[in-house]
């Protein structure tokens, strides 16, 4: 993998958060796993039609799918979704399990086996959002090596998670909303060396 | 006064209160109450009895008192008992209405009354209820009225729109007729939600039980939201479960309205993006519940007004959005009529997701989708937009047929040139590119290829090529792996297809009766196409006059006429006696535009032979004038006729060719599908043609080179008809022609050259044969009969594989004579018109299937006596049990070996 894999956590306005970050993204983006809180449903609509928005692939996660650059996956509602290794690869594992911080999918799961598998090759972004869902993972990523952005308090809908991180002491840049896509594709072309 | 005890206690648990009274103005002492005064005016019985100062007519409103006053006098002093409800005024002073009976029980010797007993009530809430119910009904009763009279004025406009559109095609004025009927139909779609509404309100609305065939309503309702779709510039994907079953039971109509409703308010709301059908059927015994989404990434509805959306008319953006709201609510509540609901889920600023559940009675189990062979019908599919290649992965992973994705170039035209593959799907931006890389690939590729063609991609101009147009969904995939031919041009958009006319009649006479005289202009310009004779008449009584004196063919019947309705007019034709005319039978064809006529109603009434309604659509009136105006007297237009459906000429006459194996060239040039395979024959006869002439001349020069791709060319053309040995000799010689090998080349190629000539007047005989047989098919079929053998036994094989037909074929055309079939409905006509002495009948085929095939011919005197072999694939006891009691003489299981056939068949004819 020449770029870094950018795993981003958002919840309470993140769709609108998303669409922001997304549209400063050139084509050729690095790896983007996505965990965003939605209804069961919707989460197809939103990659479907983020993918007919923007030139680089966007779509629903499903189990066995590839990492690979240029392409974004979104995790589906109602189930987790997470990384593994399989044979040298990096796949993406989707589950029903116990909602983690009152969500499925839940951030923390995700970020938490993006700190075990990735380590440092990894960048881990929180966007606005209620509770307090993707702190502990994203503090599991920073101890990891990994790099961490936080939205700033002044562009959130919601300054939930992102304070929660912040607090706990897991983030490492904290942004506005408009800086965090160039931040994030600086970041993950780090991997290249 | 002494009152029974008993009847006492039963009038203070009484509701109201039960009085009596002296009629002695102004005191009207009680000398009597019931308890249930108290909860009536708020006294106790105690502070009513005797002169109290309160009476009844105290406790009258001030506004009522006169009027009830005067009542009082004039009834009760007549002797006759009062029953009136008024408005009184209780203790604390609160309005009540109170209903009261009273009479009066005993008189003076004069006949004055002298005690009254009565009974009050309240019934102000009953009031209230009735008060809001007649609001309620006189509303709806307005929509109706409302929709009826716009209907009318709508009628005419239509249809000056639609004789403007045939008379001046192509002009200035045709492009504004088109905008009025465009404005016009969007008019008559909200009249329909207003009169659906009224008539939900009422609970006028019936819910039907037709039987219905599933794959026709699902490509209805695709075909319209792909229209609307576009023109919403949206991206419209569709999701079927092949497994529903085609043959339903249900209210088709309203199930058709809920989800053009819900799909139609999904296009609305949505600026950018797409939107989703989803259906999938869980069976229950006889149940299908069904289980249909629409998605949509609109605008999204916040949660406060999500409960709304359904029953309310209001919609909730500040945007201003066409149509008045009606739509949705309309369909929820016809929903639950037909015992299913919609629930609606949205998240503001992503979309929104309706999602219909509803139960359908299953007719047959069979599935909207069959695939015959599916394991032969290998494909590989080139396409690059996610959303199209993995709804297409599913569709052929649904349907067990083999396939390979690829996104290499080099790897797929490989396959078009070998035998691996039957079927070809290409994105058509990439057959583009391909077109102008490789054409010569695709000129001599023997794999049948489908283009799939995305919103807005235009149609594609190219050679025997099928097109698979977006949204991909199961029903055309099965279209096209069955051989069932999609033709490229896109001429058949909806606009064109319209007002065609397929016949004049200048010999027919027909009577139109309506006493609006612009309706009958509108009449008169729509029917003028068919250049019949036609006659106006302006009333009932005129048109019974005219009846009299002249035989019509036909006859137009207004229902709505003042002095003689059309019903009346119609009753009076059909009764009139002596008649030298056909007033009994003409067909008389009701036009009606009330909203509560629906067709069923009105024909139920056996008096009318067909309807229109109002405002006339073409369409109908040409289906109407087709089916009624006597055959003889139609001719064919002068205007080209229509192009055929798509289907390919139904009967399927089988040919010979010497040299060729047809049925292999079917599947390679054909893709399975007859008339391709001719089509590619044809273009075969052609170039092979130019060859003839131009090989001689080559090798006369010893231009090798030249030969070795001549020869390349004749190789690979060959192989793909099937002209095995030609192909194989073809590539000898070019061999030898690389290599220069100048005298094997000139001893071989006279004789090659004299076969390929064979093989090329075989080939455009049979082309030409099949041609006609298209064109008359009935002609080719007796030709084909006089030329048979009477000795031998006539078998008619039925089977929608062409495979099998063609396996079978060649296992009995020694021993008898064969008719081929490749669908039920043919079977049929081809057994009444052949006489076969034995029928062998594939069971699972699209449409008939073989069932309804044995019921059909057991049905029909001429064919009952045939004897039917079943051939199937299916091996259940209970296929086999259930085809011996429908009268079968055996069973043939599939896969087949030629004794088993043979044997099959000669113990048939035993019998």
């Amino acid at each position: 993998m020449s770029q870094k894999l950018v795993v981003i956590g958002a919840s309470t306005g993140g769709v609108e958060a998303l669409e922001t970050v997304f549209s400063q993204f050139p084509a050729d983006i690095p790896p983007v796993l996505v965990v965003q809180h939605m209804p069961i449903g919707f989460t197809d609509i939103l990659a479907k039609r983020f993918n007919l928005q923007f030139k680089f692939n966007v779509k629903e996660a499903r189990e066995g799918d590839e990492i690979k650059a240029g392409q974004i996956l979104i995790a589906p509602a109602g189930k987790h979704m997470q990384i593994s290794k399989k044979n040298g690869r990096d796949l993406v594992e989707t589950f029903v399990g116990p909602k983690v911080q009152y969500s499925m999918p839940s951030v923390d799961v995700l970020f938490e086996s993006v700190a075990k598998h990735i380590k440092d090759k990894a960048v881990g972004v929180i966007l606005t959002g209620m509770g307090a869902d993707g702190a502990d993972g994203l503090l599991a990523m920073k101890n990891a090596g990994a790099a961490t952005i936080g939205q700033d308090e002044k562009t959130c809908a919601i300054y939930g998670m992102p304070k929660v991180a912040m607090d706990m002491g897991a983030v490492m840049y904290q942004l506005p909303l408009n800086k965090i896509a160039d931040k994030i594709l600086t970041l993950a072309k780090g991997a290249s060396k | 006064m002494k009152t029974d005890g008993f009847a006492v206690e039963i009038l203070n648990s009484l509701p109201g209160m039960a009085y009596r009274r002296l009629n002695n103005p102004p005191n009207y002492t009680f000398t009597f109450v019931s308890e249930g005064c108290f909860d009536l005016f708020g006294y106790a019985p105690e502070e009513l009895m005797g002169d109290t100062g309160i009476n009844l007519m105290t406790l009258i409103h001030p506004e009522d008192a006169h009027h009830m006053r005067k009542l009082y006098g004039d009834t009760l002093e007549k002797g006759i008992p009062l029953e009136t409800s008024y408005r009184a005024v209780t203790r604390n002073g609160e309005t009540k209405r109170v209903w009261v009976r009273s009479r009066v029980i005993d008189t003076d010797d004069a006949g004055v009354p002298l005690t009254v007993e009565g009974f009050c009530i309240d019934v102000t809430k009953f009031m209230r209820l009735e008060t809001q119910r007649l609001a309620n009904r006189s509303k709806t009763d307005f929509l109706s009225k409302l929709s009826m009279e716009i209907r009318t004025p709508m009628n005419i406009i239509m249809g000056m729109a639609d004789i403007a559109l045939q008379d001046d095609a192509g002009g200035k004025m045709h492009k504004h007729a088109q905008t009025i009927k465009t404005a016009g139909n969007k008019l008559i779609s909200v009249l329909d939600d207003i009169s659906d509404y009224a008539k939900l309100e009422s609970g006028q609305l019936e819910i039907k039980q037709d039987v219905y065939s599933f794959s026709k309503f699902l490509r209805e309702i695709v075909t319209a939201t792909t229209e609307k779709a576009a023109m919403a510039n949206l991206e419209f994907l569709v999701n079927v479960d092949s497994n529903i079953p085609e043959i339903l039971v249900g209210d088709r109509e309203h199930l058709y309205q809920i989800l053009a409703n819900i799909l139609d308010n999904a296009v609305k709301f949505t600026d950018a993006g797409f939107i989703s059908l989803t259906m999938e059927g869980v069976i229950e015994g006889q149940t299908l519940n069904l289980d249909i989404s629409v998605a949509d990434t609109g605008r999204g509805i916040k949660d406060g007004d999500l409960s709304r959306v359904l029953w309310d008319f209001s919609q909730f953006d500040e945007k201003v959005v066409a149509g008045i709201g009606l739509g949705l609510p309309n369909a929820d509540k016809l929903a639950k009529l037909m015992g299913g609901e919609i629930k609606a889920s949205s998240v503001y600023g992503v979309g929104s997701i309706f999602n219909v559940t509803l139960p359908q009675q299953i007719f047959s189990h069979g599935s909207i989708c069959n695939i015959g062979n599916p394991h032969i019908k290998t494909a590989i599919v080139f396409e690059n937009r996610d959303d199209y290649r993995e709804t297409l992965i599913n569709i052929l992973e649904d349907f067990n047929v083999p396939y390979e994705v690829t996104d290499c170039e080099g790897r797929f035209c490989d396959a078009l040139l070998g035998d691996e593959f039957a079927f070809a799907f290409v994105a058509s931006m990439i057959f583009d590119e391909i077109k102008v890389s490789s054409p010569y690939v695709l000129s001599q590729r023997r794999v049948q290829l489908v283009l799939i063609q995305g919103r807005g991609e235009k149609a594609c101009n190219y050679e025997a090529l099928q097109v698979l147009p977006a949204p991909v969904f199961c029903l055309p995939v099965a279209d096209i792996l069955n051989g069932v031919y999609f033709a490229a041009e896109s001429d058949i958009a909806i606009g064109k297809r319209a007002n065609v006319v397929k016949f004049t009649a200048p010999n027919a006479h027909v009577l139109a009766v309506d006493d609006i005289s612009a309706n009958l202009a509108v009449i008169e310009g729509l029917l003028a196409p068919y250049r019949i004779n036609l006659d106006l008449v302006e009333s009932g009584a005129a048109a019974i006059d005219a009846v009299k004196i002249k035989q019509y063919d036909m006859i137009l019947m207004d229902c709505v006429m003042p002095v003689m309705d059309g019903t009346e007019t119609t009753l009076a034709i059909r009764a009139l006696e002596n008649a030298a005319t056909n007033c009994e039978e003409v067909p008389i064809v009701a036009l009606t535009a009330r909203i509560d006529g629906n067709k069923q109603t009105v024909l139920r009434t056996g008096i009318f032979d067909d309807l229109i309604p109002k405002p006339i659509d073409t369409n109908k009136l040409n289906e109407v004038m087709e089916k009624w105006i006597p055959a003889e007297l139609q001719m064919e237009a002068e205007a080209k006729k229509a192009p055929q459906s798509p289907g390919g000429s139904p009967l399927t006459p089988f040919i010979k060719i010497e040299g060729v194996d047809v049925a292999k060239g079917i599947k390679l040039a054909g893709g399975g599908n007859f008339d391709t395979y001719i089509r590619v024959l044809e273009k075969f006869c052609e170039n092979g043609r130019r060859l003839l002439e131009e090989i001689p001349d080559a090798v006369q020069r010893e231009d090798f080179s030249l030969c070795a791709v001549y020869m390349h060319a004749l190789r690979s053309i060959s192989a793909s008809i099937g002209a095995n040995l030609l192909s194989q000799t073809a590539r000898v010689l070019e061999t030898a022609s690389e290599q220069g090998q100048a005298e094997f080349i000139k001893a071989k190629t006279p004789k090659f050259l004299e076969d390929l000539e064979a093989v090329i007047m075989e080939a455009e005989y049979a082309a030409t044969r099949n041609r006609m047989a298209g064109n008359n098919e009935e002609a080719t079929l007796k030709a084909r009969m006089s030329d048979m053998d009477d000795t031998k036994k006539k078998i008619l094989l039925i089977d929608d594989t062409e495979t099998f037909l063609f396996l079978l074929n060649d296992i009995l055309k020694e021993d008898y004579e064969t008719f081929i079939s490749k669908d039920g409905e043919d079977g049929l006509e081809t057994a009444q018109f052949a006489m076969p002495d034995l029928i062998l009948l594939d069971i699972v085929m699209p449409g008939m299937n073989g069932f309804d095939v044995m019921e059909a011919l057991k049905a029909d005197d001429r064919t009952k006596h045939i004897p039917v072999v079943l051939v199937s694939g299916k091996d259940t006891d209970e296929d086999k049990a259930k085809g011996y009691d429908a009268g079968a003489v055996g069973y043939i299981q599939k896969p087949f070996k030629p004794d088993e056939v043979k044997s099959e068949v000669e113990k048939a004819f035993a019998l």
